[in-house]
């Protein structure tokens, strides 16, 4: 079976300086980066790609309440469910000083509740 | 004066023999001694380097969560130096992670990921922010565990560390009983 693969890049495509949690609090939210980027690409599953890879490199540090929001809201707000973490939906780094953060979104999606 | 036929000759030359060998591995050893012990102290120094940073952070996120939000630039600024501090904490373990050995590091990992939750977690960077004492002391309390971790990895590195443990130990038992 083909396992094809759609890439998001932060940096690239979002901020190299995330912001905090909330649209209304300023600029690229966790909230503004997972209604506006990784919804829509999370709702393109199946069409054209089976898994969606976040890439963290370039970023230059994140806020644990831009990653609750971004990544633990999908299942808050039932977009994906705790499953779908690891499988159709990953966060990948190859910078070491970043690897933390991939580590934090996985204790964010593991607390996180429907 | 001992000629080469004499055996008194062939003693001077095996007692030279001796002390060369004897001045070779002493000096061997010193190097080696001075090489771990600058190793561990250069080592010890990015610990120490490490635990002040998370300190440092720790006592600027615990004055952060026990205030609320307020207008102005004050909260940006605390904001823009707690997201400081986690940089220069990432950077000071990355130096550290590969010296210690993977059954230390784990916990360190995990002790790094509830202090950065405790930082910059929660409701961090919301204009609506309370005072959360969740995280004025579980930022406190992370530090506390990142430097008991930091300092047993260290503790760890030390060759035939374990062999002296347990022989302290053992000892300990003997006076005791």
């Amino acid at each position: 079976m083909e396992n094809r693969v759609h890439a998001i890049n932060i940096a690239d495509e979002f901020a190299v300086y995330p912001g905090g949690r909330y649209r209304k609090d300023g600029p690229f939210s966790g909230e503004e980066f997972r209604d506006d980027l990784l919804v829509p690409v999370l709702k393109g599953l199946g069409k054209g790609y089976d898994r969606v890879i976040v890439i963290l490199d370039g970023v230059k540090g994140f806020a644990g309440s831009f990653l609750d929001e971004a990544f633990a809201g999908l299942i808050r707000k039932g977009v994906i469910d705790k499953a779908a973490f690891g499988d159709k939906l990953l966060i990948e780094t190859s910078d070491k000083r970043l690897s933390i953060y991939v580590d934090l979104v996985k204790e964010y999606v593991r607390d996180a509740h429907a | 004066m001992p000629t080469p036929d004499d055996p008194k000759a062939l003693f001077d030359v095996w007692d030279v023999m001796k002390l060369a060998i004897g001045t070779a591995i002493g000096t061997i050893a010193t190097l080696i001694h001075q090489n771990f012990k600058y190793r561990f102290e250069e080592l010890s120094d990015r610990c120490d380097d490490l635990c002040r940073t998370a300190s440092n952070a720790a006592d600027l996120a615990s004055d952060y969560w026990l205030s609320e939000a307020s207008e102005g630039n004050g909260d940006k600024l605390i904001e823009a130096r707690l997201r400081g501090y986690q940089s220069r904490i990432m950077g000071h373990w990355v130096n550290l992670e590969d010296r210690f050995l993977e059954k230390d590091a784990t916990p360190i990992r995990r002790a790094n990921v509830r202090l950065f939750d405790a930082l910059t977690g929660g409701e961090f960077g919301s204009s609506g922010r309370k005072v959360d004492l969740f995280r004025a002391a579980e930022a406190q309390d992370a530090t506390a565990e990142l430097e008991v971790l930091l300092r047993r990895a260290l503790r760890n590195t030390i060759p035939l560390r374990s062999i002296g443990t347990i022989t302290a130990q053992r000892l300990k038992g003997w006076s005791r009983d």
